[in-house]
């Protein structure tokens, strides 16, 4: 067979061997993750599949094409939601192919967008004190009749986006003590990632979910110092800051000295569970890194692996559940919360069509590209639709906040809940006032 | 034709050997086509012979009529000239049975039983079901697409031809496909010289799949009203069973209607079906009876030899399967007329007298079949019937296409001129 | 026409948006499933048969060829625009148009994928039986331009025999239906020679598919030989006794060597090959079948056989099979698979001789293949770094396609000609043969336009093809 290789000089612009991951040279084309990625399933186009992706970053690497706008544009058109993974006979790694060049383009959009992202991830989301002053000033502009006037106010995508904005509770969570003993029998002693964003929006959920673990026999340990995990930053381009958030964390939970780290929040368990990849190159946290990462568990993985000793009330609620992409494709943490759920009696739980299909949550994807994240989402009401259910349970918070936003625009009428919201409710017996 | 029909056998037969060309009037009447009688019939021995009698009737510009056991040769609008008939029954030869593999490659004149016969040995056969087999030519069964009742079970002809070697008219000998079950080297040519009715070359040798003669053969016949016929057979379509051939018949348009299903098999198998298919039975209302060896030997006979009797107007209507009793209902009121329906393949077979009246009802027919996306033929009918027909039908949506491929493998238009779609 | 006026017009029927050009949309179309690559030059993605139609009428007045493109995971090369012009992708023509139970049909557009046919008529008890091991990812359209085959392939047949009908669109523009909805169309069968041309022909935009429904029972056996000998003596008389599996594969000992260490089933590593034998039908069928097949086996010294003891199992010996490839990596970074086909009779002698190549050129080769119909995937495996090693192991290829010639075979079972194979066809046809296909080819593409440089061999073509030898994942196109 006569065969034509490469020319020399096939090279258009230089190569980048940042780029170059040993990742990209597992995949072979085989095109098994184009029916499972959202985007390409929206398009048909090949640089919007993970199989095109794949080819530009190598293309790229090999100086072939530039880390142009175009480049770029296709780049973050994708989710990150890593059901590609989940489908690669190969094993390709996509998530980490995506993440590093992400972090060779930076974060997306126009200079001013990436401006405003920088500022959050390096200076806002690090320090928890600054965010709870945000969200506090954020809490009075919705209360106070400001959202009211502003609405009408407001040009078209920032009225949308506004709209898209959740009611901040009355209350955060954050508690006085930080150690919170097991109820009962203590069977193991567990560090929460308490989270950035879970406190300020979700901090009922943060309150349900301890009184899950203490319930069923964990003391809950809240390290004081911890801060956000970074997965935003990682997934938006933003490495450095990232990095620092890690070996924080790092060195704050494992002075916790805990049986495991459990997070309910998906996209940062998924995150955490990979600060041994993130920190590779770092010699002195590597070995510890991987150390935290062992530990890290999503708190529906970690309940079904210990086991509920809790006595469970009946929930009587028909629903249905979302995985959300950093869980099962993520961390393949599947059949865990679901398994949790069917222990609940009264409670039924009715399998969708596309159930890991991601919502268009993605993060902040659905304000940096809301057109394929309404459609997504969009598609995904009308999967809930057709089960007829009560309410979804969706262990993350991005992904309840697209949930709910979607019963609104698109109907149907259901309740989001977080796995731990429904476990909670089975578990309570009475109030408990943490000692 | 350019020569003299003397001259013309003088070449023939300079090539061939005397043997192998006729100018005697018996064997010219045995010959016809249409009613047409050829001028010269040819029978060449070997394939290197039919490629040389191909090229030597070319340069002469007399046309061919292939001939293989010459027992279809009502099918095809008439023919527009008949010089020479070739006959292939001299290439009767078995070239090579692979028993391992599942295969045979054969001459194409060879009959099919005498085929049967030799793959008996081995407890194999092709799986064919023409009309009158043992006249009937395996070239000739492949030409002309001979499909039987058993096509959904075993795969029909264009699913069991696998290599095929062919001559030209211009002498070239070509092939095609090979002895493998599984070849995708190149265009698929021999799907293109099934059913072509030797009008683009004439085929000489074969490879074809078999399959292994079944240990057990059973028929159950179900008899009953038209609507418990119909009834019974959406149950058997629904149900688990996999019939080897079905065929629902009449008694001259009178009830009752008759469903009968042949099973092949294991012997477990086929008691099994046999069981399952009187359960049917009762519940549909019909009456069950399972055939004797001789009456089903004598059933499955007819049920073969229906499309080419002789001197009858056959007609060929094809149809999605779950239009065919609705299609039937309406085909009922015509008088004299026998049906025999294979419902597995949605192919009606219509038997009437060979009158005007009868071919009058073709663009009936054609309007029925095309309305519920088959189609209709005359399949075979005395020659004067078929005069200022189109025994095809509805013209093909890619006619221009098979006319273009006519012209490329044909250019002077001498193999079988007239007989195919749209008189090619 | 020039280009800036074809690309107008392109956009103008299609929609700027699916006309791309840039080099970072255009790059990911270079590559299908095969090692070869090619920059195209315009890429266009038509959304219905009407925009089909007018872009392959620009493409005549452009003079430029059409290269159809469905999922791009083709191992022949057949989707790479050897020759420039428009690479036509079909992707988004992904409806099923039409499903009819009870007359067991489906009209599909190209883009639909394999298996999306299947599991739409799943649960009401039917499938569509070609198979490809890709079938997740490969489009309707591909498998007729390639007439795929499939695992299952043994008993219900490839592709072209169960496709009834094709709507394509010709070179000038026109529609036009080859076949229809029933059996036997008057004419010649268009279709027929349609399916397995490689996009040289036309541009299919719809097919109606046979459909089949399930079978009662499933019996799976699993029959490990210490001896190729035995092994492939008991396809041979598994075939000759006429038992007709729905799928009999095989594993040999450098195979079982990669599952085991990449994601293990528990297939004995000292074993010289594995068979599994699946056997569909009635029950009754299946029982016997099933016992014959294993008395078979043992007559020929399987050191054991096994019978599936229920779904579970089943899966598990299959996903062990469909595991092969994607473990591969385990043993070397680059392989290249073949794709030749022998006669039945011949598989004993055939795997002597791949055994006898792999000492020859010095390679390993990991066979895992569907014995069955006598269609052959030697796994040439190989480190491409090593100087040399790839010029041995296309020379050991093709040492592999002449045995299969000279044992009555073919060079190509299901995989297709494309790019890849075009110089051996020579070795299987002669010059009137091509010549004959040729003619074929004046009627439907006399300008030469449609996926030029594939099937038939040509001088070389001036594009410049790039070579990337690929590692083969789990379970594909085998």
């Amino acid at each position: 067979m006569e065969l034509l290789r490469n020319k020399p000089g096939d090279t258009a612009t230089t190569k980048v061997p940042a780029l170059d991951l040993p990742e990209l040279y597992q995949c072979v084309h085989c095109g098994l993750c184009l029916n499972q990625c959202p985007t390409y399933r929206a398009l048909h186009l090949e640089p919007e599949s993970p199989r095109g992706r794949i080819h530009l970053v190598k293309a790229a690497a090999e100086g072939r094409i530039e880390l142009n706008d175009r480049f770029k544009e296709h780049i973050y058109l994708c989710l990150l939601c890593r059901a590609c993974e989940t489908a690669c006979p190969s094993g390709v790694q996509y998530g980490r192919i995506a993440e590093t060049a992400r972090e060779q383009l930076g974060p997306p959009g126009s200079p001013f967008a990436r401006a405003v992202l920088n500022f959050v991830f390096t200076r806002l989301l690090p320090y928890p004190r600054r965010l709870r002053f945000v969200f506090t000033l954020l809490r009075l502009y919705q209360r106070s009749g400001l959202q009211r006037i502003a609405r009408s106010l407001l040009p078209g995508k920032l009225r949308e986006m506004d709209s898209m904005l959740p009611t901040v509770p009355a209350k955060f969570y954050y508690p006085v003590t930080s150690i919170l003993p097991a109820i009962g029998e203590r069977r193991a002693k567990v560090a929460m990632l308490n989270g950035c964003v879970m406190p300020l929006l979700f901090g009922d959920v943060n309150e349900a979910t301890v009184r899950v673990l203490r319930r069923n026999g964990c003391d809950v340990v809240l390290p004081k110092n911890q801060i956000c995990c970074g997965a935003l930053n990682i997934h938006n381009g933003e490495s450095a800051a990232a990095k620092q958030m890690a070996r924080h964390n790092i060195d704050v939970f494992l002075e916790a000295n805990v049986d495991a780290i459990v997070v309910n929040s998906a996209g940062c368990g998924a995150a955490m569970k990979e600060y041994g990849y993130l920190l590779r190159d770092d010699l002195a946290y590597r070995d510890k890194a991987a150390r935290f990462s062992s530990l890290v568990k999503d708190t529906g993985e970690y309940l079904a692996g210990i086991g509920l000793v809790a006595g469970l009330r009946p929930v009587e609620m028909t629903v249905t559940y979302q995985d959300p992409c950093h869980l099962a494709h993520g961390q393949r943490v599947r059949a865990q919360p679901r398994t949790l759920l069917q222990s609940i009696p009264g409670l039924k739980l009715v399998e969708m069509d596309g159930a890991d299909r991601c919502c268009g949550s993605a993060g902040i994807y659905n304000l940096t590209h809301a057109d394929m994240s309404q459609h997504l989402l969009k598609e995904k009401m009308q999967a809930v639709t057709a089960t007829h259910v009560d309410a979804v349970v969706a262990p993350n918070p991005g992904c309840m906040l697209q949930l709910r936003y979607g019963a609104q625009r698109f109907g149907p009428d259901v309740k989001i809940y977080h796995l731990m919201d429904l476990l909670d409710r089975a578990c309570s017996e009475t109030d408990l006032t943490p000692k | 034709m350019k020569l003299t029909p003397d001259q013309l056998e003088q070449r023939l037969a300079a090539e061939l050997g005397p043997d192998a060309v006729s100018l005697d009037a018996d064997r010219l009447a045995t010959h016809k086509i249409d009613g047409k009688q050829p001028v010269l019939v040819c029978t060449p021995g070997t394939r290197d012979q039919v490629s040389a009698a191909l090229r030597l009737c070319a340069d002469a510009a007399a046309s061919v009529i292939p001939w293989g056991g010459g027992t279809a040769m009502a099918l095809g609008n008439p023919p527009r000239q008949v010089d020479v008939v070739l006959n292939t029954s001299r290439l009767n030869g078995v070239i090579e049975h692979d028993h391992a593999n599942l295969t045979v490659t054969v001459e194409s004149g060879i009959s099919l039983t005498a085929l049967q016969q030799r793959l008996a040995d081995q407890r194999q056969f092709g799986p064919f079901d023409p009309p009158f087999p043992e006249r009937s030519s395996v070239g000739g069964i492949v030409a002309a697409n001979l499909n039987g009742s058993r096509r959904g079970c075993y795969g029909s002809v264009r699913d069991l031809v696998i290599g095929m070697k062919m001559a030209l008219i211009s002498g070239e000998q070509i092939k095609a496909g090979g002895k493998v079950v599984k070849n995708v080297a190149g265009y698929d040519m021999c799907k293109l010289f099934v059913g072509s009715l030797g009008t683009l070359g004439i085929i000489t040798e074969l490879t074809l799949r078999l399959v292994p003669l079944p240990e057990s053969v059973s028929t159950v016949v179900a008899a009953g009203t038209f609507s418990q016929a119909e009834q019974f057979i959406r149950e058997l379509f629904r149900s688990r069973l996999l019939p080897t051939a079905v065929i629902l018949s009449n008694e001259r348009a009178h009830e009752p209607w008759s469903v009968a299903i042949r099973s092949e098999g294991f012997e477990e198998s086929v008691a099994r079906c046999r069981r399952d298919l009187d359960t049917l039975a009762v519940q549909a209302g019909m009456s069950a009876q399972l055939l004797s060896a001789g009456e089903h030997e004598e059933f499955w006979r007819a049920v073969r030899d229906f499309p080419l009797q002789d001197k009858r107007l056959i007609y060929r209507i094809t149809l999605p399967r779950a239009e065919i009793c609705d299609f039937l209902h309406r085909a009922q009121n015509w008088p004299d007329t026998e049906t025999t329906t294979d419902n597995v393949n949605g192919t009606i077979w219509l038997a009437c007298e060979p009158t005007k009246a009868s071919v009058q009802r073709f663009s009936d027919l054609a309007t029925l079949a095309r309305a519920r996306r088959g189609h209709a033929m005359i399949f075979a009918a005395p020659g004067d019937l078929k005069q200022g027909f189109e025994v095809w039908g509805d013209s093909p949506p890619a006619f221009s296409l098979m006319r273009d491929v006519k012209h490329q493998f044909d250019p002077k238009g001498l193999l079988n001129p007239g007989r195919f779609v749209g008189s090619l | 026409m020039n280009r800036t006026d074809l690309i107008r017009e392109l956009r103008a029927v299609v929609g700027a948006q699916f006309v791309l050009i840039e080099k970072e949309d255009v790059i990911v179309y270079e590559q299908d499933g095969s090692i070869f690559q090619v920059m195209p030059e315009i890429v266009v993605l038509p959304g219905d048969v009407e925009q089909v139609s007018a872009v392959v009428k620009l493409a005549k007045q452009a003079a430029v060829p059409i290269v159809p493109r469905g999922s791009g995971t083709g191992l022949a090369g057949g989707a790479v625009p050897a020759e420039g012009g428009i690479v036509l992708s079909l992707a988004r023509l992904n409806r099923i148009l039409k499903i009819d139970l009870e007359n067991r049909i489906a009209i599909v557009e190209p883009g639909v994928i394999n298996l999306d046919v299947t599991k739409a008529v799943a649960k009401d008890g039917f499938f569509y039986a070609p198979d490809p091991s890709s079938q997740a990812a490969c489009s309707i359209g591909g498998n007729v331009a390639n007439n795929s085959g499939g695992p299952h392939t043994l008993a219900y047949g490839v592709t072209t025999n169960h496709v009834l009908g094709v709507e394509a669109v010709l070179d000038d523009g026109v529609i036009v239906w080859l076949g229809g909805e029933v059996p036997d169309t008057p004419g010649y069968d268009l279709c027929g020679v349609f399916v397995g041309s490689e996009g040289t022909l036309g541009v299919v935009t719809k097919v109606a598919v046979k459909l089949m429904q399930t079978r009662e029972s499933v019996r799976t056996l699993l029959a490990i030989f210490d001896e190729m000998d035995n092994a492939t003596q008991t396809v041979v008389d598994i075939t000759a006794a006429g038992i007709i599996p729905a799928a009999l594969e095989m594993m040999d000992r450098t195979t079982i060597e990669a599952v085991e260490r990449g994601a293990p089933v528990g297939f004995p590593r000292d074993a010289e090959a594995v068979l599994i034998v699946e056997i569909e039908g009635l029950t009754e069928h299946t029982d016997r079948s099933a016992s014959l097949a294993r008395a078979i086996c043992q007559r020929n010294g399987a050191r054991e056989v096994k019978l599936a003891a229920d779904e579970a199992e089943r899966q598990r010996l299959w996903k062990g099979r469909k595991g092969a490839f994607g473990a591969m990596g385990t043993l070397a970074p680059n392989y290249y698979v073949q794709d030749g086909v022998v006669p039945r009779s011949k598989l004993p002698e055939m795997m002597r001789r791949i055994a006898a190549i792999s000492k020859q050129f010095n390679l390993r080769i990991a066979n895992v293949f569907h014995a069955g119909d006598g269609n052959l995937h030697p796994n040439i495996l190989f480190d491409m770094r090593a100087p040399g090693e790839l010029d041995r192991v296309i020379e050991a290829g093709a040492a592999t396609l002449r045995a299969c010639i000279e044992l009555g075979g073919s060079i190509t079972g299901e995989h297709g000609v494309g790019l890849e194979k075009k110089a051996y066809i020579g070795l299987l046809f002669n010059e009137a043969d091509l010549e004959a296909m040729a003619r074929v080819r004046r009627v439907f593409d006399p300008d030469n336009r449609f996926n030029p440089a594939k099937l038939f061999p040509t001088p070389a073509s001036c594009g410049e093809i790039r070579l990337q030898p690929a590692q083969i994942p789990a379970g594909l196109w085998i």
